[in-house]
C-alpha cells in the first residue's frame, strides 16, 4: 500500500514533471500561453500516458526485448490518435487552439521515457498509479506556467480578467521568449525550495 | 526563386522551429552543453530531417490518402520515422564507421525529436508539395542547427563563468535561450 | 538469434498492431458523425447564421450531400446543402462553393430562398487572402451585401468583365475569387435544382 502512495505522489513533487524530471518540454513552452489549452493538453497527456503505461505493464511479459520500442511507440501514437479522434468529436474548440501538439503528445518523451523506465518492470496497479501520478503532475505544472503566464500576460485567467482595469498587460511573457524564461525562473524558484526544504530536513535529523 | 529564398529564409531565422514554434526543445537542451554534441545533434537532425520528410509525405499521398486512413497519420508517420532511424543507423555502421562514430549517439535521440515529426505534420496540415516540403524540411533543420550551435557556444562559457547556484544546469540554459528567442523574434515582420 | 525470439517479435509486434488498428477503426466509425457535425458546427454556422433568417429548425442537422463533380485526382466532389425550415416547410437552402483567390481557394457560403430563388446573402467561410487587404473585401458589407436579392439567373461577374457586381476597389483578385465562387455554386444549384428541392 506505501509503495502505491509513493509512486503516486512522486509524480506531484519529488519528480513532478516537467519541471524535475526535465522531458517534454515542447509542448509545455508551446501550450501554456493560455490555462485552456494547458488544461486540454494536460488531459490529452493523463489519457495516453495511463493507456500506455496500463497496456505496457499488461503486455510486459510477452513483449520480446529487441522490438519493445516499437511496440510502445505503437501504442501511444494508438492512443493519441484516439485523443485526437475524441477532441474532435466533443471539444472541437480546443482541437483547433491545440492543433498540432495534439498528434505531438507521441513524441512527447514523458509517454515513452515512463513506458521505458516504469511501466514494463512493474505490476499493472502500479504503472496506473505512476501515470496518474505523473500525468496530474504534469498538467498542474502546465496549469501553474500557464496562469502565471496568462495573468502576467493578458491579466486574465481562464479567459476572465482577473487584474485591474489599468493593468495593459505584459505581452513578452506570452512570446515565445517569455516561455523560455518563465520556465527557466520557475525551475531556478523550484530549486532555491527544494534547497531549503533538504536543508531543514538535514537539520532535523541532526537534531 | 527569390520566392524561395525569402520561403527559406521565414522557415530558417524568423519563424525558427526551435526559438518561435518550440519545436526539438528537449535535444536542445539535452545536448547543448557542448559545442562537439552540439554540432553532432545538428547535422544529424539535418540529415533525417530531410529524409523522413520526403518519406512522410510520400506515405501521405500514396498510401494513407487513396486508402482513407488519413486519421492514423499520426501512428504511420511516427512508425516510419522510427523505422528510418534505426535504417539510418545500420546503413551508416555499415557504409560510414567514422560517420557512424560522430552522429551514432544522437541518432536514438531523434526518433522522439518533436522536430522530426512536426515538420513532416506540418508539411501535410500546409497541403506543400513535394518540393516545398523537402526545402522546408531543410530550412528548418538549418535553423534548428543555428539555433543549437549559437545556444551552445553560450553555454560552453557557462563552464568557466561564475553562475549562481540556483541557476546552474537548466534555468540558466532556459533563460538563454529566452534572451536569444527574443532576437529571433525582434526579425518578425521581415518576410 | 534464434528463430523462437525471431517468431516471437514477429507476431508480437504484428498482433499489437493489429489490434490496435482493429480499435482504432472502431473509434473512427463510433465518432465519424459527432465529428462531422462538429466540424459543420464550428466552421460554417458562423457563416450560415449570418445569411439565413427568420429559421425555426438547425439547418446544420437538416442537411444533405450531394456529389457535384470530380476533382483533378477523379475523386467525387461533395457539396453539403443546408435547409432553413419553417414549420417544417423548406424557406431557403445554403452551400458552399470555392473560387480561385490570390492565396488558394476562397470558400463562399451562400442562401437561396425558395421558392423565389433569389440570393439571401452570402458569407465568406475559409480563405487565406491577405487579411488587411482581401480579408476586408470578403467581410465588408457593402461588397458582399450587393449580392443580396440578385435572381440565380443573373451574371454574377465583376462590373469591368460585364457582370452585375462592383469589385472591393484594392482587392480585385480577392472580389473576383468571390464572384467566381458565388457563378459556381448558382450552377450547381440550376444543375441539381431537382435534387436539391427533392
Amino acid at each position: 500500500m506505501s509503495r502505491i502512495v509513493e509512486e503516486f505522489t512522486k509524480g506531484l513533487w519529488k519528480e513532478i514533471p516537467p519541471f524535475r524530471f526535465v522531458l517534454g518540454l515542447c509542448s509545455v513552452l508551446a501550450v501554456t500561453t493560455s490555462v485552456e489549452s494547458a488544461v486540454g493538453l494536460g488531459g490529452g497527456v493523463v489519457f495516453v500516458l495511463i493507456m500506455s503505461n496500463v497496456l505496457v505493464s499488461l503486455l510486459r511479459k510477452i513483449i520480446p526485448d529487441k522490438v519493445r520500442i516499437a511496440v510502445f511507440i505503437v501504442i501511444i501514437a494508438s492512443g493519441v490518435i484516439i485523443v485526437e479522434l475524441a477532441m474532435q468529436a466533443y471539444f472541437y474548440g480546443l482541437f483547433q487552439v491545440l492543433g498540432i501538439w495534439i498528434p505531438l503528445i507521441v513524441v512527447n518523451c514523458l509517454v515513452l521515457g515512463r513506458a521505458e523506465a516504469f511501466a514494463r518492470k512493474e505490476s499493472v496497479v502500479l504503472a496506473l498509479v505512476d501515470a496518474l501520478g505523473m500525468g496530474i503532475g504534469f498538467t498542474m505544472s502546465l496549469t501553474v506556467l500557464a496562469s502565471l503566464r496568462e495573468i502576467i500576460g493578458v491579466g486574465t485567467w481562464f479567459g476572465i480578467s482577473v487584474m485591474p482595469e489599468w493593468y495593459l498587460g505584459f505581452p513578452y511573457i506570452i512570446k515565445p521568449a517569455g516561455a523560455f524564461v518563465c520556465l527557466g525562473g520557475i525551475l531556478a524558484i523550484m530549486n532555491v525550495v527544494s534547497a531549503r526544504l533538504d536543508a531543514k530536513k538535514r537539520e532535523a535529523e541532526a537534531a | 526563386m527569390g520566392d524561395y529564398l525569402l520561403f527559406m529564409l521565414s522557415a530558417i531565422i524568423i519563424n525558427n522551429i526551435l526559438l518561435i514554434k518550440f519545436l526539438g526543445v528537449c535535444p536542445f537542451i539535452g545536448v547543448s552543453g557542448s559545442m562537439d554534441s552540439a554540432i553532432g545533434m545538428a547535422a544529424a537532425c539535418v540529415f533525417v530531417n530531410v529524409l523522413a520528410t520526403s518519406l512522410c509525405w510520400m506515405v501521405q499521398m500514396f498510401v494513407l490518402e487513396p486508402l482513407g486512413l488519413e486519421y492514423i497519420q499520426t501512428l504511420a508517420f511516427i512508425v516510419v520515422i522510427a523505422a528510418l532511424v534505426q535504417l539510418v543507423e545500420i546503413v551508416l555502421q555499415k557504409v560510414a564507421p567514422p560517420l557512424y562514430r560522430a552522429l551514432g549517439i544522437y541518432l536514438p535521440l531523434i526518433t522522439t525529436n518533436c522536430m522530426i515529426f512536426g515538420v513532416a505534420v506540418l508539411n501535410i496540415r500546409e497541403e506543400r508539395g513535394f518540393i516545398d516540403a523537402v526545402v522546408y524540411a531543410f530550412s528548418t533543420a538549418a535553423g534548428f542547427s543555428i539555433a543549437l550551435i549559437l545556444l551552445a557556444s553560450i553555454r560552453e562559457r557557462f563552464a568557466i563563468g561564475r553562475i549562481p547556484k540556483v541557476l546552474q544546469g537548466f534555468p540558466s540554459g532556459l533563460i538563454t535561450a529566452g534572451i536569444v528567442a527574443l532576437s529571433f523574434y525582434g526579425l518578425v515582420g521581415l518576410a | 538469434m534464434s528463430f523462437r525470439e525471431i517468431l516471437s517479435m514477429i507476431v508480437v509486434l504484428a498482433v499489437v498492431s493489429g489490434v490496435c488498428g482493429g480499435g482504432l477503426a472502431v473509434v473512427k466509425m463510433q465518432t465519424a458523425e459527432q465529428i462531422e457535425y462538429q466540424k459543420i458546427k464550428n466552421i460554417k454556422e458562423p457563416a450560415l447564421k449570418a445569411i439565413l433568417s427568420g429559421y425555426d429548425n438547425d439547418p446544420v442537422t437538416d442537411r444533405i450531400k450531394l456529389v457535384t463533380g470530380k476533382d483533378k485526382k477523379g475523386k467525387d466532389v461533395e457539396t453539403t446543402v443546408f435547409y432553413a425550415k419553417k414549420g417544417g416547410k423548406v424557406i431557403a437552402v445554403a452551400f458552399e462553393a470555392y473560387g480561385g483567390g490570390f492565396e488558394g481557394n476562397v470558400g463562399i457560403m451562400m442562401a437561396v430562398k425558395i421558392p423565389d430563388e433569389v440570393l439571401d446573402g452570402i458569407a465568406a467561410t475559409t480563405h487565406s487572402e491577405t487579411p488587411s487587404v482581401g480579408g476586408v473585401a470578403l467581410n465588408s458589407p457593402d461588397f458582399m451585401g450587393q449580392f443580396k436579392g440578385k435572381s440565380v439567373s443573373d451574371n454574377f461577374a465583376l462590373s469591368s468583365g460585364g457582370g452585375a457586381i462592383n469589385g472591393y476597389s484594392g482587392a480585385t483578385v480577392s472580389s473576383e475569387a468571390a464572384t467566381k465562387a458565388v457563378t459556381s455554386g448558382m450552377e450547381i444549384f440550376k444543375k441539381f435544382k431537382s435534387e436539391i428541392l427533392g
